[in-house]
């Protein structure tokens, strides 16, 4: 028994130290694959393993993906960094889902001077004082005023609240830009309410709100308390709309939902399968998906784990070289740039200005139902 | 000579270590390095959680909360102003929060002690409970402080919580206050705080009879404990430079509970290496993440895995080692040296003394467990208390050691009043009991549980055995327990076993034990609650001549409760006899024997 371990463990040690090769171009993802964030960073990781298969090669140099995973935890998001730097020599670094991971990652990438890209970290401090953090999503202030600005401009709404999950920062940074932007224009907010993640009932805020009678009620909540927020407000009866954020971006929602998810909205990134005209890098993406997975629908995730890579790529080739300081320098010039989710630029504080989409779900399908240039 | 060698050997140890740490940088990578400084911190956690749980046995669930509060509190102090201003973008940070600063050395310590002052608000009134209760009530708190953060943003910044934290933990750092916690812990331990520390969680009744107030020691440890939580959750916040409050869910406690129960509930090696091992198992398993290529075997990478694998792991541990790797052993160099034999000093003993028990009424909501119970007790007696079954005879001796407190009447020991007084305080008077059941430390040594016995006459405080080498008292008090305890143990045959656990005792010896451990607190009156029970007769005869002896070499006065009625007849001076709580007769031996009302209620009606 014993001299059969010894032989497994011999044998699984070789299988680890039994790669490396030159001239191979490294990329690390260190992502959410279990965990509670596990549903995004699953759906990331095929995004950027799609673009991965779609261009194997950068300047003839074979690309390897090399995952970790963070456990959806600082811990071993700082780990998993350190594991991509040190150990397997990575020339950039893709991810993460969750802004507190991707702070807990990048303060390491950082002092090692490798260069990383976000994939959905949209929380204003990641990239703050970073010089090699970059990503390609907007960030939160953006997201909340352009729910403000379409529910204020484009439906000319006038009565606005929030209902806002207090242990989340991603929700409380989202619900104040909201209510910032909202004022700025000349609405009202009739009512900020909270509840925290886990929670189950929410009859009593959803009452509050009833009585408070708003237009519009922002929901910036993840998928698993913000359908059953839905779906207690249809209950109750409620007359007021709902406008929600990319988090709220399931290809699930509708199967999930039913009903009570008719009619709600939410921003997200400038693409969705349902897009009337897409750019040819969402046609290639849309194309390549359906074809690898015919099961399931894209979704922005999907579109931004993809577009990580396509960044990537595009600074490793005007760079001309997969040097970590060489792939900064180039991220920092992203001008322009054709991907999934728009034309991506770099702006100063490394974060992708990007046009926003807002999702209706009409007649039990999501609609891509426009494009909204927040008013910040 | 063995003290000097061991000694010689972890100074050797120590600096070999130091040196190592100081190459770190040049041989391990960063990654590597990353790892030792989460070792250590995780280390300083287990330790800490140790001391609550597995050494005092305190269940709590609570540490995740501790840590949250010292990662807090350093990190606000170590953040400069700019920084703070920078991040706190929903609310406004507290102006006078804005320039709060302190050095690194400095913000850890401060940590600890805001930690502790949490711990020990938690303990006076949760430390009333025990077992899953405590359980329950800390876990509570842990979520109560992590809600309290979230909804405190102009304190905290809420749920976006702090980041660009200073990068202060070296792994000199780390490594530095794992040492110093160490020592302090180490040597607490070995004193015979330490051993109290024990006592209560192996049997919390016996020690309150050995004159210990358990409550205290009990907020003691547990506050000590929040001290090593909150320095070890500032170290992590100040090693992965960013802190929210989801970082402190229950799952944090949750893997530093595994660490101990892995390494070893009570065992301060065991925490060091569970910390070691579960650290770097769960880095080193990632590679079953990755795909892996075995031969042509193509094995595609599944995420999460390692932690299928690594649970899989703790389960063989917990089915083959339920103790966990070191069970409550400790490492000490003496396992590479074979072990040499203690010696033994002489002690001394003074007595004067009476108890007189006045209208003594017990009663448990209706049923009055005694009615009425007076009697006296002559310095040098030997007291029989009789009666069948269910008579109130240990009831009689819970009140009179303070287990409970009577209905109505005195009690008074040597002139003074102790009716209702706790039992340590009875203790400390100098009365000492024995219990039916035995009630033995059953996980320390034989010399253990004697030595915890003297805790109560020793001078020294808990706080000086964190530093003895500073306060002397500590060592030459502990030798000198030590040596009595060996002469007590010496006097009631019991000296070989000095270095066994006391739960692998022969019967007869762990009942002669047990009085060698009441003797350490030098009463000066005894009760032994059936001391002949499951002694066949040779050993009741032996008994018997070993409660006298007791009485004369010790200058005793005894209370004994027993059922054989030969040792009774043979060793009491005077007897009592009660039925059914009521008090029925008084006399000598023989008087009793003749007692027609003795004998019908042993018999029945009829029989006399």
């Amino acid at each position: 028994m014993r001299k059969f371990l010894v032989a497994l463990v011999l044998v699984l040690m070789l299988c680890v130290c039994a790669s490396a090769d030159d001239g191979v171009i490294k990329v690390g993802i260190f992502n959410c694959l279990t965990g509670q964030n596990a549903f995004g960073g699953q759906l990331e990781l095929e995004g950027t393993q799609l673009a991965h298969s779609l261009f194997p090669e950068i300047l003839g140099r074979k690309v390897e993906l090399v995952i970790v995973d963070n456990k959806s935890d600082k811990v071993e998001a700082a780990n998993a960094v350190t594991r991509l730097i040190e150990n397997d020599k990575v020339n950039a670094i893709i991810g993460t889902y969750g802004s507190s991971l991707a702070m807990a990652g990048g303060e390491v990438a950082e002092k090692a001077g490798i260069p990383v890209i976000g994939t959905s970290c949209t929380n204003p401090l990641v990239t703050l004082d970073k010089k090699f953090y970059f990503r390609v999503c907007f960030i939160d202030p953006f997201q909340g005023a352009g729910a403000a600005t379409y529910a204020f401009r484009n439906l000319g709404l006038k009565k606005a609240a929030t209902l806002v999950d207090m242990s989340n920062d991603y929700s409380v940074g989202l619900g104040k830009f909201f209510r910032d932007s909202f004022k700025k224009m000349g609405g009202e907010i009739v009512a900020s309410l909270f509840y925290q993640s886990g929670d189950t009932d929410f009859t009593a805020q959803l009452t509050a709100l009833i009585d408070a009678q708003p237009d519009i009620v922002f929901l910036p909540a993840y998928f698993a308390e913000g359908a059953i927020v839905l779906k207690q407000a249809k209950e109750l009866g409620a007359a007021f709309r709902f406008i929600g954020a990319d988090a709220m971006d399931n290809p699930e929602i509708v199967t999930l939902g039913g009903d009570a998810v008719e009619g709600f909205m939410h921003t997200t990134f400038a693409y969705d399968p349902s897009m009337p005209e897409m750019n040819e890098v969402a046609k290639a993406f849309t194309a390549a998906w359906n074809e690898v997975h015919p099961d399931k629908a894209p979704n922005v995730n999907c579109a931004l784990g993809y577009d990580c890579y396509i960044m990537l790529k595009d600074a490793i080739e005007r760079a001309g070289s997969a040097d970590p300081a060489k792939i900064r320098d180039a991220l920092e010039a992203t001008r322009d740039l054709p991907t999934v989710t728009g034309m991506t630029t770099i702006n100063a504080t490394h974060d992708a200005e990007k046009d926003m989409g807002i999702v209706e779900i009409r007649g039990g399908k999501k609609t891509f139902v426009g494009i909204v240039v927040p008013e910040v | 000579m063995k003290r000097t060698r061991n000694l010689l050997l972890t100074v050797i140890a120590v600096v070999l270590f130091a040196f190592f740490l100081d190459k770190a940088p040049e041989l391990l990578n960063g990654y590597w390095q990353r790892i030792l400084n989460l070792i250590a911190i995780n280390a300083i956690l287990a330790l800490s959680l140790n001391l609550i749980y597995g050494i005092t046995g305190m269940f709590s669930l609570g540490h995740a909360g501790f840590m949250a509060i010292g990662a807090y509190v350093s990190a606000l102090l170590v953040l400069s102003p700019a920084q703070k201003n920078a991040m706190w973008i929903l609310e406004d940070i507290y102006p006078w929060l804005l320039n709060v600063n302190a050095p690194f050395i400095a913000s850890i310590i401060i940590a600890g002690i805001v930690a502790a002052f949490f711990g020990l608000l938690v303990a006076l009134p949760v430390l009333r409970l025990g077992g899953d209760y405590l359980g329950i009530a800390t876990l509570g708190f842990a979520e109560i402080i992590r809600i309290l953060i979230t909804n405190t943003a102009r304190l905290t910044n809420g749920s976006l919580g702090l980041k660009g934290i200073p990068a202060y933990t070296t792994l000199f750092m780390s490594w530095g206050c794992l040492g110093v916690v160490l020592l302090c812990m180490v040597c607490m331990l070995r004193s015979n705080f330490g051993g109290v520390l024990r006592a209560v969680r192996d049997d919390e009744v016996a020690a309150r009879m050995m004159g210990i107030n358990t409550f205290r020691i009990k907020v003691i440890a547990f506050t000590l404990g929040c001290f090593g939580g909150g320095l070890g959750g500032a170290l992590m916040g100040n090693l992965i430079t960013t802190i929210d409050p989801r970082m402190f869910m229950i799952t944090q406690t949750y893997n530093i509970l595994m660490i101990i129960v892995v390494g070893g509930l009570g065992s301060v090696t065991g925490s060091i290496i569970g910390s070691a091992l579960v650290t770097t198992m769960l880095e080193w398993l990632r590679f079953v993440e990755n795909p892996i290529t075995i031969g042509s075997i193509n094995i595609p990478g599944i995420p999460g895995m390692r932690m299928v694998i690594f649970s899989l792991l703790l389960i063989i541990v917990i089915i083959f080692r339920r103790e966990g790797i070191m069970g409550m052993r400790e490492f000490t160099w003496d396992i590479f040296f074979p072990k040499p034999k203690p010696k033994t000093k002489p002690g001394h003993e003074d007595t004067d003394t009476v108890l007189e028990v006045r209208d003594v009424v017990l009663k448990f909501g209706g049923l009055s467990a005694i009615e009425n119970l007076s009697f006296d007790i002559k310095h040098g007696q030997i007291m029989g208390l009789i009666g069948p079954n269910g008579a109130g005879k240990t009831s009689a001796f819970n009140v009179i050691s303070g287990f409970y407190k009577p209905t109505s009447g005195t009690i008074k020991f040597m002139g003074k009043s102790i009716g209702g007084l706790s039992p340590d305080k009875v203790c400390r008077e100098g009365m000492s009991r024995t219990f039916q059941n035995i009630r033995l430390f059953g996980h320390e040594t034989v010399l253990q549980n004697v030595m915890t016995g003297s805790r109560i006459r020793q001078s020294y405080s808990w706080w000086m055995t964190l530093a003895p080498f500073v306060f002397s008292d500590v060592i030459r008090e502990d030798a000198a327990v030590k040596a009595r305890a060996l002469d007590l143990l010496a006097q009631l045959g019991l000296e070989e076993f000095a270095d066994e656990k006391a739960s692998s005792l022969p019967y007869g010896a762990q009942r002669r034990l047990e009085i060698a451990r009441a003797l350490a607190t030098r009463p000066k009156f005894l009760l032994l609650d059936e001391p002949a029970a499951g002694m066949n007769p040779q050993e009741s005869e032996e008994l018997l001549k070993f409660i006298r002896r007791l009485r004369d070499e010790f200058d005793l006065t005894i209370l004994l409760i027993e059922h054989d009625m030969k040792v009774v007849m043979n060793v009491c001076d005077y007897i009592h006899v009660l039925d059914q709580g009521v008090h029925i007769a008084q006399g000598t031996p023989e008087e009793i024997k003749a007692n027609p009302r003795v004998i019908e209620a042993y018999l029945g009606k009829g029989a006399a």
